[in-house]
């Protein structure tokens, strides 16, 4: 494995010193090194569009072409392959927990088309819905981001950005086969005609069951992987009734089976829909509207009864609206506010009843610019939770960039908060065996301020970046360690932790070349720094973030006729070891020490390309056939090499 | 298809103006199966239709009891499960804290405990999913359903009917240690062919049940035959351990 990293490291010195044999890429081609650029518009970080090198705030775009090259089916696939500081874990009964730079998902807050998600398992969303089949990006921002998005963004958002129709008409159709008869059948078929034009994407997936731990002669955390199978569709409407009013409509229906147990099938649902309208009134005044319908039904398929039982629905209503006034030529002030209506019916609530609650923003942003090199944003928020009486939180944040030839340094401040669910709330259910979860209804908001500098340098055809980011957080939203009642039975609670700390460094390298011959390279190493301190309180201890992280990829790509070329992929991720005191779940409850061990997995990917419609791809993922001697939460979810085959198809450009 | 049958027609239009009205709970409740109480539960000896035949419906969830049935009185009752050594030991009657990988069994500690109660009279006892006969034996069929069995338990006379037997580790009486494989166990004589008619696997928790689905023969003291399929090991509301068997005595 030594051997294999230093021949990476040799290689990307000896490009990064010989540029005389390079040339910078400017043009637009389809092709690995031209396909990441800082000329890129994005959204996320101010709510403004903005060039990907102007946008005051550091973000992280992963782009359509990254998207196709890494063959990911849904968004934790995309993201653990893409991001070093992304770690998904299991929690109990093997629901999925993002760990990002030190913030649990439940502190991350995920966004379509900057619409939030309705539904949560163990306080993360379902990441099987969001499928990679038809998205444009996703952006990235590190960091708190509460004074723009509200509840949630404590860590950073995750925006992704969904694809529409551009051409009168296209159909792309892939599939995909792996081991454990994993199976992956995608289509995207979009319409456009004068001012009318939809888009349409439908995904099935499957994956069988299969055992990691089978001779239980260790202390595996989990031993059964579950399969399943989904379904996502969803539909997106455009029309244009002026070149200044855009209307977009939009619905989607989720399924999906999980095969946890013999004879009970968990099922999950979703069922979206939204309306919006982006209006320019003027060259300079810009107004969004838009309705979001998000309910996300959890049922469990009693297969002796031949019975469907609904028993979790999250509905999610919302109202917003946002409205930009651009000043001085390149001023923007952006003012808007939301509302919702969050419905919950758990059978996590004892009482058995249903729960709303309603909240409300109000929101304010000034984008400055003072000269050629520097840009100010300043921007504050105000939400309400009727639920939560007087616990309605302001939040605020300031950045800076700094411009000089092709340095560009960021510096800023920014406030996040995460209310409490009420789920956190109100939820008393037996967890399982004599366990029960209980919420606290005197639960506070977390509240986090993040502090953070980055620097970035391009030059001709390569990019550096470094970034370092502190956050406080207070009131920290956790389960506690577990208790017994007075009634002698166990119980963990939701609790307000006192302090927590996360400091995170971010250093990422990219070059991209396109040598004689033709052969086009591109390299990218992204390392990721985090360190947590915790008290722990009497708080359930968690898998915490892996100290050190770092992705690799290095793309060769070669169009040997003008009807086949390939481009050869090899991704890796290498994450460090981590130690953390845990409990023994079992009374009398007493700490014990945990080491996961440090681990690295790389793809190698071949894609050949057959004229301009159509992809081959084969991919061993795992190619050195790691598997954990243990299988923790946080351990790999691989018995060694996995073997893909994949196919899309433009059938538009056949 | 069925989920457009399930579309009020103006729900949706509804549940747009409820944005900020309010009302609105959700769309396409019609997918679903009506959800049913376990309250409205008929717990004991259900007659059915044909003379002989009962559907037995009890609450099996605590792992601290013990219920014994009757089935020429067609009775039920519950007997705790002792924790602790109150007189004399009787030379058997243990709980015992195990840590289990699997198959393999690591006694942790024991304790003596008083002597399980049981009733003068009785045929099956279940605890949770575990079955004990009083001095029965007990053969599993190739059927899955009552209703297919021959007319008379006589063709399966020359089969191997097994009895039950003592076991150190079977019969859970606290599960609390789960997450860490150390559960507590009562000594206890189980039919182990019965028992089977459930089987759980809490290797990745919470444990996974998986039904046989299989109808059973019990050979009970006196000779008579009583025909025994578990339909489900948890109600129609979802709840595991309330227990619906459809019974045939005498067979």
């Amino acid at each position: 494995m030594k051997r294999f990293l230093s021949t990476f490291s040799l290689l990307l010195l000896l490009w990064s010193l010989s540029p005389g044999v390079c040339r910078a890429e400017t043009s637009e081609a389809d092709s690995v090194a031209s396909d990441h650029s800082m000329w890129e518009v994005v959204v996320t970080a101010t709510r403004t569009r903005k060039l990907l090198k102007d946008t005051p705030i550091l973000t992280r775009v992963v782009n359509r072409k990254d998207i196709e090259m890494a063959d990911a089916t849904d968004l934790r696939d995309l993201l653990q392959q893409e991001l070093p500081g992304v770690e998904f874990t299991y929690s109990m009964n093997q629901k999925l927990n993002m760990n990002m730079s030190g913030f649990a998902g439940q502190s991350v807050l995920i966004l379509v088309d900057g619409e939030r998600l309705a539904g949560e398992t163990m306080e993360n969303v379902d990441f099987s819905r969001i499928d990679m089949n038809n998205v444009e990006r996703i952006e990235i921002v590190r960091g708190a981001q509460s004074a723009l998005y509200g509840a949630g963004a404590v860590g950073g958002v995750i925006n992704i950005i969904t694809r529409g129709a551009s051409r009168p008409w296209s159909l792309n159709l892939n599939g995909r086969l792996a081991d454990h008869r994993e199976q992956r059948y995608g289509g995207v078929l979009g319409l456009s005609k004068g001012r009318v034009g939809n888009m349409l994407d439908v995904q099935y997936t499957s994956v069988d069951n299969y055992t990691v731990c089978m001779d239980y002669a260790d202390e595996c955390q989990f031993r059964n992987v579950y399969g399943g199978r989904t379904w996502n569709v969803k539909d997106k409407f455009t029309y244009r009734p002026t070149d200044a009013l855009r209307l977009t409509a939009r619905a989607g229906y989720y399924f999906k089976e999980l095969t946890t147990d013999a004879d009970v099938y968990e099922r999950f649902r979703d069922f979206s829909g939204g309306l919006r309208a982006e209006w320019d009134i003027t060259g300079k005044d810009h107004l969004e509207v838009s309705m979001s319908y998000d309910q996300y039904d959890k049922s469990d398929l009693l297969r002796l009864w031949e019975r469907d039982v609904m028993d979790y629905r999250n509905l999610q209503m919302s109202v917003r609206t946002m409205y930009n006034r651009t000043f001085r030529q390149k001023d923007i002030l952006t003012v808007g506010g939301d509302y919702m209506r969050d419905y919950l019916h758990t059978y996590q609530f004892s009482d058995g009843k249903e729960r709303v609650q309603y909240t409300g923003d109000l929101f304010a942003q000034y984008d400055c610019f003072l000269g050629k090199r520097w840009e100010l944003i300043g921007a504050g928020r105000w939400d309400y939770f009727s639920d939560a009486k007087g616990a309605s939180q302001l939040t605020g944040k300031l950045a800076a960039r700094y411009t000089f030839d092709s340095f560009i340094l960021r510096a800023g401040y920014a406030g996040g908060f995460r209310a409490p669910t009420l789920k956190e709330k109100y939820s008393y259910f037996n967890m399982v065996g004599d366990i029960y979860v209980k919420g606290n209804e005197a639960l506070e908001a977390e509240r986090s301020h993040n502090f953070n500098l980055s620097a970035e340098y391009s030059w001709q055809n390569y990019n550096f970046s470094a970034s370092a980011s502190y956050n406080t957080i207070a009131n920290r939203i956790t389960s506690s360690a577990p208790r017994q009642g007075t009634m002698g039975e166990y119980y963990v609670q939701y609790i307000n932790l006192p302090r927590a700390r996360v400091l995170g460094v971010e250093l990422l390298a990219l070059g991209q070349w396109t040598l004689q011959g033709g052969h086009k390279l591109r390299a990218r190493a992204n390392y990721v720094y985090t360190r947590e301190w915790v008290s722990q309180g009497g708080a359930t201890p968690y898998c915490p973030a892996r100290p050190h992280s770092f992705n690799l990829r290095m793309d060769w790509d070669k169009q040997w006729t003008s009807f086949y070329g390939t481009t050869l992929s090899v991704l890796g991720r290498v994450l460090s070891a981590v130690d953390y005191e845990t409990i023994q779940m079992d009374y009398p409850f007493t700490p014990r020490q945990v080491h996961n061990p440090a681990y690295t997995i790389w793809k190698v990917q071949l894609q050949n390309r057959l004229g301009k419609g159509v992809r081959f791809n084969i991919a061993v993922d795992n190619v050195f056939n790691y598997s954990p001697e243990v299988y923790y939460f946080n351990s790999p979810v691989t018995l060694g090499i996995n073997l893909m085959a994949g196919i899309s198809v433009d059938v538009d450009r056949l | 298809m069925p989920v457009l049958r399930h579309i009020h027609r103006n729900t949706l239009a509804l549940c747009l103006a409820s944005l900020v009205l309010a009302g609105c709970n959700g769309i396409f409740d019609g997918i679903y199966d009506e959800p049913v109480r376990d309250e409205a539960l008929q717990l004991g000896f259900n007659p059915a239709a044909e003379e002989g035949r009962y559907t037995l419906v009890m609450d099996a969830r605590n792992y601290d009891e013990w219920i014994y049935m009757d089935l020429h009185r067609l009775t039920l009752e519950k007997y705790d499960i002792p924790t602790t050594l109150t007189g004399e030991w009787d030379g058997k009657s243990v709980w015992a804290r195990y840590n289990v990988q699997g198959s393999r069994y690591t006694l942790l500690e024991e304790r003596q405990v008083d002597t399980q109660p049981e009733p003068e009279e009785w045929d099956l006892a279940i605890h949770h999913f575990d079955v004990r006969t009083n001095g029965g034996q007990v053969l599993q069929t190739g059927y899955t359903s009552v209703d297919d069995l021959p007319e008379s338990s006589v063709s399966f006379a020359s089969e191997g009917f097994r009895p039950d037997e003592r076991t150190s580790h079977q019969c859970i009486v606290d599960f609390s240690g789960m997450f860490d494989y150390n559960i507590w166990y009562q000594a206890s004589p189980v039919n182990l062919v019965l028992s089977d008619w459930v089987r759980m696997d809490f290797s990745t928790p919470p444990p996974k049940y998986e039904a046989s689905r299989r109808v059973y023969l019990l050979r009970m003291q006196d000779g008579t035959v009583a025909a025994l399929h578990m339909k489900s090991y948890m109600s129609e509301a979802g709840t595991k351990g309330i227990l619906t068997i459809d019974v045939k005595y005498p067979y």
